[in-house]
């Protein structure tokens, strides 16, 4: 019994030394992410790379005196159990602030948990527009391109291909692919009135059997699919699309984030059209230079395009709290607007009327590099998001309409 | 093109009989809810990525061996699950055994997560089946008329053993009145070890002939047991000719109706339940 206490007090002892910089309590930092299903690969990037930023803000010190934690809980890919996790990280856990959801409808659950117990929610992985432009939402800080965003993106790319006149596509029927295919329909149309939809085909989130979706999208004999899914409903299209020589019949343009293109190595052929969010490959500055390091010293491996986001927004958002001088959500939205961060990324500003980041969106076409073992996307095209950014009367439009 | 979709469902069709048929075989004589079948698939979907590339790889005789392997280590879980757990529950009430083949779900869910993480892996298609047959400008890919061709195969050799052999005369009278079987002196025990075994053996088969067609990854057991059991519960629970002609109706209907309904192709084998379990509701009642 004795051993017993001698450890205790040992222990409470370390906690009292090693906490002792740190007077007050932590910030704690509410990371509700998509740890296991159909999003875990990409939290488990998003999350490694959160923790070497929190890691770094620590070691300089803190913020506002305080240490920062993170507090890890999991949402499970599911809406449902996001609402429950976000609401205990709030409430149980205390936590000042969170991030973490990564598919569109986790994002919505735990936005409306953020607005209802006014805690600030910022995004690195998700993207709809439906919860900070529709809903107006004053709690959630979109710090990636949203899919309003990302559709016109994407169209301004299409348009400049001549050769695409004929367009098939394929979304997973939920949130993200339905308002990206939306987005990207509306624009080029503008862009392109001589552009024709044809086919498009749903497929359920979860589908792994893309065989009888293939020969639809392949029969109106479209110049182009164009194609919103993720994770292995992405590398099952595109594997099973070799056997049956789509890529033989027509040109594909799809999203290719860092994580699908590890994964699907030489599986996946050269010359598909991509698109993703945060490269590391695409963008060269010292300060990526030596986040990709780090990084592939503590995990062995590249960095994803969500633990490029994840990293970044956590800095933008230390760099906000030191400015606000507090954790107040209004303040710190006030904070990230005013803020000149330039990041991974390079310079990324924030617009107060959604708090959305003027996220950068790249596209290209893949190609084998001797520099990686795996295709990464050449001849990058990056459109800014000062470039698609929804006006603010079309804002005050889409605002209008959601009410 | 309708008929492209037909063979693209039927194929698609064979496929969840593949899985399906060990589901209703073991539910047919053990009454057991299988809820870990799909985590069995799972299982021979990664043990064919893990031996692929050391039985001669790239070959089809590499390939056969190697999902045969799969399949053979797959049964032995089963059995070693059927021996050591579930043995000890088949007079529980179904809730119980809900719970404990839900348990294995998990169990190996997080074990496999241990030993292969959580990233997508993929295993290539035998060289002399990768590619495809051109009919007119449609293409069917090799490897999926493949494995149509051993599904079809497993479903004759299956109806041959249930029909002809003692065995199945066994597995009928068992799926009829169990106590009969015991009474004539046969051991039981043997039988339900044999029956879940070789249901896992179909499970793992078929996950080995899943894994070359997409990511294989932990989430394989859900992704996969919906349709198992959509399919297990039009055919009628227990019966391998219904499981059959539930499987083949799923598939073709899925592919036709993503030709003509590309909003509502995923609801369909949804609708069909529900006409199939309300018919039934009311010829029960007579």
């Amino acid at each position: 019994m004795k051993y017993r206490m001698y450890v205790a007090t040992v222990a409470i002892g370390l906690s009292l030394v090693t906490g002792a910089s740190f007077a007050a309590d932590p910030i704690l930092i509410g990371y509700v992410g998509d740890l296991s299903g159909a999003c875990g690969p990409y939290n488990d990037g998003n999350l490694k790379a959160t923790r070497i930023a929190v890691d770094e803000i620590n070691a300089s010190g803190g913020l506002l005196g305080r240490k920062v934690e993170l507090k890890v809980r999991d949402s499970k890919t599911n809406p449902e159990e996001a609402t429950k996790q976000a609401r205990e990280s709030i409430v149980v856990d205390k936590a000042d602030i969170l991030t973490g959801p990564c598919t569109s409808s986790v994002l919505l659950a735990d936005a409306a948990v953020a607005q209802e117990h006014k805690k600030l929610l910022w995004n690195s992985i998700g993207t709809t527009h439906r919860a900070n432009i529709d809903f107006g939402n004053r709690y959630v800080y979109q710090s990636v391109a949203n899919s309003l965003m990302e559709g016109r993106a994407l169209a301004e790319y299409a348009a400049t291909q001549k050769s695409w006149k004929r367009i098939a596509t394929i979304g997973l029927d939920y949130e993200w692919p339905r308002q990206t295919i939306e987005m990207f329909k509306q624009h080029l149309k503008e862009l392109r009135p001589d552009v024709q939809f044809v086919n498009s085909v749903w497929p359920k989130l979860g589908e792994s059997n893309f065989g009888s979706y293939i020969p639809v999208l392949l029969n109106d004999k479209p110049d182009v699919v164009f194609g919103v899914m993720f994770g292995s409903a992405s590398s099952n299209f595109i594997r099973q699309g070799k056997t049956y020589g789509m890529f033989e019949r027509t040109k594909v343009f799809t999203y290719a984030s860092t994580y699908l293109l590890k994964a699907l190595g030489n599986d996946i052929p050269e010359g598909v059209y991509g698109w993703t969010r945060s490269p590391f490959y695409g963008i060269k500055s010292p300060a990526m230079d030596s986040f990709v390091a780090k990084f592939k010293e503590a995990h062995k491996d590249f960095p994803d395009d969500e633990s490029i986001a994840g990293y970044d927004s956590m800095m933008q958002m230390a760099g906000a709290i030191k400015l606000a001088k507090s954790l107040d959500p209004a303040k710190l939205v006030d904070a990230l607007a005013a803020q000149e961060y330039v990041g991974l990324r390079g310079k990324v500003s924030v617009r107060k009327l959604d708090i959305n980041a003027y996220a950068p969106t790249f596209i290209g076409v893949t190609k084998k590099t001797p520099a990686y073992s795996f295709p990464i996307l050449t001849d990058l095209v990056r459109i800014d998001g000062e470039r698609v950014m929804p006006s603010e009367v079309e804002v005050a439009r889409m605002r209008a309409l959601a009410k | 093109m309708l008929f492209v979709q037909i063979v693209n469902g039927l194929m698609e069709g064979v496929m969840l009989f593949m899985v399906a048929s060990g589901l209703t075989l073991i539910f047919g004589v053990s009454r057991i809810v299988n809820f870990a079948h799909g985590s069995f698939f799972m299982l021979g979907a990664f043990l064919t990525y893990q031996f692929a590339p050391h039985i001669l790889p790239g070959t089809m005789l590499g390939f056969v061996l190697t999902v045969i392997m799969a399949g053979m280590l797959t049964a032995f879980v089963g059995a070693c699950f059927e021996v050591i757990v579930l043995r000890r529950i088949y007079h529980a009430e179904e809730l119980l055994q809900l719970i404990v083949t839900v348990g294995m779900v998990m169990i190996m869910r997080d074990v496999v997560r241990v030993v292969w993480g959580m990233n997508d892996l993929a295993t290539a298609i035998p060289d002399a089946m990768s590619g495809a047959v051109n009919v007119d400008s449609y293409w069917f890919p090799i490897y999926n008329l493949g494995v149509m061709g051993i599904g079809l195969l497993v479903v004759v050799v299956l109806w041959a053993v249930v029909r002809f052999t003692r065995v199945g005369v066994l597995l009928r009278a068992a799926t009829d009145d169990r106590g009969m079987v015991a009474l004539l002196g046969i051991n039981q025990a043997y039988i339900f070890t044999g029956v879940f075994a070789s249901g896992s053996l179909l499970a793992g088969i078929a996950g080995g002939l899943a894994a070359p067609l997409g990511s294989i990854n932990f989430l394989l057991d859900t992704t996969v047991i919906t349709g198992a059991f959509l399919v297990v519960v039009i055919g009628g629970l227990g019966s391998l000719s219904g499981a059959f002609a539930a499987a083949l109706a799923i598939g073709v209907l899925k592919a036709v109706g993503v030709l003509y309904f590309p909003r509502a192709a995923m609801v369909t084998a949804f609708v069909i339940m529900a006409i199939v379990l309300i018919v039934r509701s009311f010829k029960a009642r007579g």
